[in-house]
């Protein structure tokens, strides 16, 4: 469950996905009940677009004020007995994390689905220094189990039929096989219940921060989200530096949102707000927020990068991707597959990190149709191609070919004349141009052949000799 | 006024059954008799409830020691040892339902407003397998957005409060709907008028 082979693996992993998946793949299925659920909601709004223009409006201000909202966050969090900890990149975060964990005095973390965890990698490293890291949710729980990663930011185990958790829990769990949903899910109801009930440390990822309140906000159906943050003596909220909102009735719009946009709901079953330890001695006794930059204050910098830091994670863009519908997340090599991921990625660790992931894309504009904030996606994803260009040398081919080609398409004459040789060369070319090889795009397609005249004689030849019934 | 009062809780009574709960309206006089049919359908033997002054008012708590077999009345606060804490969840786990108020419910979305409670209170909510919310219907009121305005008027708007919008549920297998993963199986909303 790594993302260690992520940077020029990914042209490679998604021609192998496409060769290799079934006809009829689970996320294809999944992807699309999850885009007919959202139409449904979006439908019932009447004033669906004016609400999206809003929280894109808000969502845009409230990245323009971070540092502003930062301060206030602190002030409620130090009234409310709320410990603050920075961490510059994930290697701080998960250190962060450990000492929390160790100070504690437990040996195992209970943990709410958060992908910043994902992204900064804490599972494993907290195994590593014997500590045992529990995803609970059950699409988590699954993926943990096989020893996966999520395969989408909402929902982690779409990639999966009944029969794999059917035939994971029998062999993992020492149950008896069933591939029935209910059954399934009682079994991990019946496992992590013990396990929240003894659970001494829970982690959660932040969906927001309140700036006016101090609330970290945690979204979840299942509940265990509130199980981390009720029964443990310690809960650890990871947040990623731009998860902050405004106000209460900013919270109130994007909850919303998120939750028509993610699964279709018009709520989801939970918002936990925690507002810190409980005054009286009991559970939870310390709240820390870990508040995690890795890459997001380079994106920040960026005024025209900046505008993907409004994004909510609810997984839209996956739902709508072409790419995605065809071949999962798991090509993608990285924590935010689909759109999002092919932007946040390379914006955040820089695009020579990610070379190849601006271009995993058609740029048909799906993405940012269903974007509740709307990320201008394509945008983005373009403007991450030049800068990828860029690095090229200049002796690079490929500029060196798009140079000529301004060069020839600049000057009628040479434009001509360039033609006339081509025509001329294709038919002494041996086999004809249809043999002719160009790796990477003749493995798909035959290369275009010239018609012997070009349009502009053809064009010259008919103005000359006139014909039509209007002349007859 | 009467007719925007009982609109409303025609929008309430849809979205609740949307979301696979249930609603219940009732008198102040039938809280017990509601109570003691529902213990009866979820063959309840075991009863948590909050001891919120709300309750209490509306004869719930009294209901309940008088009718379930074990009753686990939650206190507002207490400082407890590890282990007696430990034990009292265990207690709460064990329960077949959990009793609570609420500040407030959202007719459009069938949203309750749980509100800042002590942490013993806080899993009544949760830890049993049934939930039910007992709250007077003019704490009724259009939206989720209301239901915010409610909170920001509240006396503790920096605590912990939870939104809940029907039981626990999980799509993550084939997006096939199943209902109480870790949270309650199923939710019972009693207004009262």
């Amino acid at each position: 469950m790594s993302y260690a082979n992520r940077p020029k693996e990914l042209k490679r992993q998604l021609g192998s996905a496409l060769r290799t998946r079934s006809s009829d793949p689970p996320f294809k299925r999944n992807t699309r009940k999850a885009v007919s659920a959202r139409a449904d909601r979006v439908a019932e709004w009447p004033d669906f677009e004016e609400r999206r223009a809003r929280a894109t409006a808000r969502r845009q201000e409230a990245i323009d004020t971070l540092a502003e909202l930062h301060g206030q966050l602190r002030q409620h969090w130090a009234k409310n007995g709320i410990t603050v900890h920075e961490a510059r990149d994930d290697n701080e975060a998960r250190h962060i994390a450990l000492s929390i964990v160790r100070a504690a005095g437990a040996k195992r973390v209970l943990k709410s689905k958060s992908m910043l965890s994902e992204e900064i990698e804490i599972n494993d490293f907290l195994e590593q220094h014997g500590i045992e890291a529990v995803e609970t949710d059950l699409g988590e729980y699954v993926v943990q189990l096989r020893g996966e990663a999520p395969s989408h930011i909402t929902m982690p185990a779409m990639h999966l039929s009944r029969q794999n958790i059917g035939r994971l829990f029998a062999k993992r769990l020492g149950v008896e096989y069933t591939d029935d949903p209910p059954a399934l899910t009682q079994i991990a109801r019946r496992t992590l219940r013990r396990q929240f009930l003894s659970a001494e440390v829970g982690m959660i990822g932040v969906n927001f921060a309140v700036a006016e309140t101090g609330h970290l906000a945690t979204v979840t159906n299942e509940g265990n989200g509130r199980m981390v943050t009720t029964l443990p003596r310690v809960v650890i909220a990871l947040l990623g530096w731009e998860r902050v909102t405004q106000s209460l009735e900013d919270l109130a719009q994007l909850w919303q949102l998120l939750s028509r946009s993610a699964t279709g709901q018009r709520a989801t079953v939970y918002l936990n707000l925690t507002g810190g330890p409980d005054p009286e001695g009991g559970c939870p006794q310390q709240v820390h927020v870990i508040v995690i930059d890795n890459g997001r204050k380079r994106i920040h910098a960026d005024r025209e990068m900046r505008e993907v830091l409004r994004c909510i994670r609810c997984g839209a863009c996956l739902n709508a991707c072409p790419v995605y519908q065809q071949v999962g997340g798991y090509p993608y090599g990285d924590v935010y597959p689909g759109p999002i991921g092919a932007v946040f990625t390379p914006a955040r660790e820089g695009v020579r990190s990610a070379p190849d992931h601006p271009f995993a894309s058609s740029l048909c504009g799906a993405c940012e149709e269903a974007c509740p904030v709307s990320i201008p996606l394509p945008k983005l994803l373009l403007a991450l191609r030049k800068q990828r260009t860029e690095l090229r040398s200049a002796f690079d081919p490929e500029r060196g070919l798009w140079r000529s080609f301004r060069t020839v398409m600049g000057s009628r004459r040479i434009y001509e004349a360039a033609t006339a040789f081509a025509r001329g060369v294709q038919f002494i070319w041996p086999g004809g141009p249809k043999k002719m090889v160009i790796p990477g795009w003749t493995d798909h397609r035959d290369p275009p052949v010239f018609a012997k005249r070009s349009f502009r004689e053809q064009f010259d030849d008919r103005n000359a000799k006139p014909e039509g019934p209007e002349n007859g | 006024m009467a007719d925007s009062k009982r609109a409303l809780q025609k929008v309430l009574a849809a979205a609740l059954e949307r979301v696979d709960a249930q609603l219940i309206v009732t008198s102040a006089k039938g809280v017990a008799a509601a109570l003691s049919s529902l213990f009866d359908s979820l063959a309840a033997q075991t009863v948590a409830i909050t001891n919120e002054r709300e309750l209490v008012d509306f004869g719930a708590v009294k209901a309940v020691v008088a009718r379930s077999a074990t009753a686990v009345v939650a206190p507002p606060s207490e400082k407890r040892a590890a282990a007696e804490a430990a034990e009292w969840k265990q207690r709460l786990a064990g329960a077949d339902v959990g009793i609570t108020s609420a500040l407030a419910i959202a007719a459009e979305t069938g949203t309750l407003l749980l509100p800042p409670l002590s942490p013993d209170q806080r899993a009544v909510s949760l830890l049993p397998t049934h939930h039910i919310a007992l709250l007077s219907e003019d704490r009724l009121v259009p939206d989720i957005e209301a239901l915010f305005a409610v909170w920001k008027k509240s006396e503790r708007t920096d605590g912990n409060a939870v939104f809940v919008t029907g039981p626990s549920r999980t799509s993550d297998i084939e997006k096939e709907l199943v209902l109480g993963v870790h949270g309650p199986q199923s939710l019972h909303v009693l207004l009262i008028r």
